[in-house]
C-alpha cells in the first residue's frame, strides 16, 4: 500500500513535470528524471517569460498574450510538480508565490516601456523581497534548502531576467545571449532543489 | 457539623455564579505559507494561537467589511513567533496574511447550544 502510494506520487510528479510539453526521459521515478524535469521547466520559464516581455515591449499584443498563456501553463506545471511531492496545499501556495513574481516582472517591464524609473525601482524592490519569500517557502517544504541560499539564487534569476528585459527594451541583439545566460542560471536553482528533494524522499527517487 | 452551617454553605455554593474556566489554547500552525488547519471550529471563549513556523514574517489579519478596523491583527516577524486571540463572540471569522494575500484561514466560533 505504502509502495503503491509512493509510486503514485512519483508518477504524479513525473506527469506534472511532463506537462511542460517536453519529454523528460523514459525511466520514471529516478533522481535524474527529477533533476532533468525541473531543469526543463525552469529553463522553459525563462524562454517563455522573455518571449512575453519581448512581445510586450515590441507592442505585439497577440504574441504577448499567447506567450503569457504559455508561461502560466509552465507555472501550473511547476506547481503540480511541487504539489505532487508536498501536497495540494503546497502546490497552491507555490503557484500563488510564483505568479506573484511574474506579476512583478510584468510591473518592471511596464516601467521600462513607460520609461518610469520609480515603477521600475518598485518592481525590482518587490522582486528582491520576493526572493526571500520564495527561499522561506522552499525551506519550509525542504529544510535542507537554506532560505538565504535559495533567496540568493532567486535574486540571480531576477538579475539575469532584468538584463534580458533591459536589452530587449534597448533593441540590443545581446538580448539573445542574455536569454541563454538567464536560462543557464536556472540550473543553479533546479539542480540543488532536485537533489534536496531526492535526498528528502530517497524511497521515491531512488538512483537507478 | 451543625446542619444549619451545612445548609448555609450549600446555599452559598448554589448562589455563587460559576466562573467558566478559561479554555485552553488551540493552535494553528503557519507553515509552508499556509494556515494549518485552514478551517477550525471552536467553542465560544476559546483562545486561538497562531505559531509561525516559516522563516519569514506573516500576519494574521481578520478580514473586515467596508474599511472597518479588523477584529484582530497579529504580526509575526519571523519563525517561532506567535499571536493569540480569544474569540468572545460567535460567528465565522475569515483571516488572511497581509503580506501573502493567498493565505486564508477561517475560524468558526460556536456558542453553547448552537452546535
Amino acid at each position: 500500500m505504502i509502495m503503491q502510494t509512493i509510486r503514485t506520487r512519483t508518477l504524479g510528479l513525473m506527469a506534472a513535470l511532463a506537462l511542460g510539453g517536453t519529454a523528460i526521459g523514459t525511466a520514471q521515478g529516478t533522481a535524474a528524471d527529477l533533476r532533468v524535469g525541473l531543469n526543463t521547466l525552469l529553463a522553459e520559464h525563462i524562454y517563455l517569460a522573455s518571449s512575453a516581455t519581448g512581445a510586450a515591449l515590441g507592442g505585439r499584443t497577440p504574441e504577448f498574450q499567447a506567450a503569457a498563456r504559455a508561461l502560466d501553463l509552465n507555472s501550473v506545471a511547476l506547481s503540480r510538480a511541487i504539489g505532487s511531492v508536498y501536497g495540494d496545499d503546497a502546490g497552491t501556495a507555490f503557484l500563488a508565490l510564483w505568479r506573484k513574481h511574474i506579476g512583478f516582472v510584468v510591473d518592471y517591464t511596464t516601467g521600462v516601456a513607460m520609461k518610469n524609473r520609480a515603477k521600475q525601482d518598485k518592481a525590482v524592490s518587490d522582486l528582491l523581497g520576493y526572493a526571500t519569500d520564495f527561499g522561506a517557502f522552499l525551506n519550509s517544504a525542504c529544510p535542507s534548502l537554506p532560505t538565504g541560499v535559495v533567496a540568493d539564487l532567486v535574486r540571480g534569476h531576477i538579475t539575469s531576467l532584468k538584463a534580458v528585459i533591459d536589452a530587449q527594451a534597448a533593441g540590443n541583439p545581446a538580448a539573445y545571449a542574455d536569454i541563454r545566460s538567464a536560462a543557464a542560471h536556472m540550473r543553479m536553482i533546479a539542480d540543488p532543489v532536485a537533489a534536496a528533494i531526492a535526498k528528502q524522499f530517497p524511497e521515491r527517487f531512488a538512483a537507478r | 457539623m451543625n446542619p444549619l452551617l451545612v445548609a448555609l454553605w450549600a446555599a452559598l455554593l448554589v448562589a455563587i455564579p460559576r466562573v467558566e474556566a478559561p479554555r485552553s489554547d488551540t493552535t494553528i500552525l503557519i507553515q509552508g505559507f499556509g494556515f494549518r488547519p485552514k478551517r477550525l471550529e471552536v467553542p465560544l471563549g476559546t483562545r486561538v494561537r497562531w505559531d509561525n513556523r516559516d522563516e519569514i514574517g506573516h500576519t494574521v489579519t481578520a478580514t473586515s467589511d467596508s474599511g472597518a478596523a479588523p477584529l484582530f491583527a497579529g504580526v509575526m516577524e519571523g519563525k517561532g513567533q506567535s499571536f493569540g486571540f480569544t474569540f468572545d463572540r460567535a460567528g465565522t471569522f475569515v483571516y488572511t496574511c497581509a503580506r501573502h494575500s493567498f493565505m486564508r484561514g477561517e475560524t468558526r466560533v460556536i456558542a453553547k447550544g448552537d452546535q
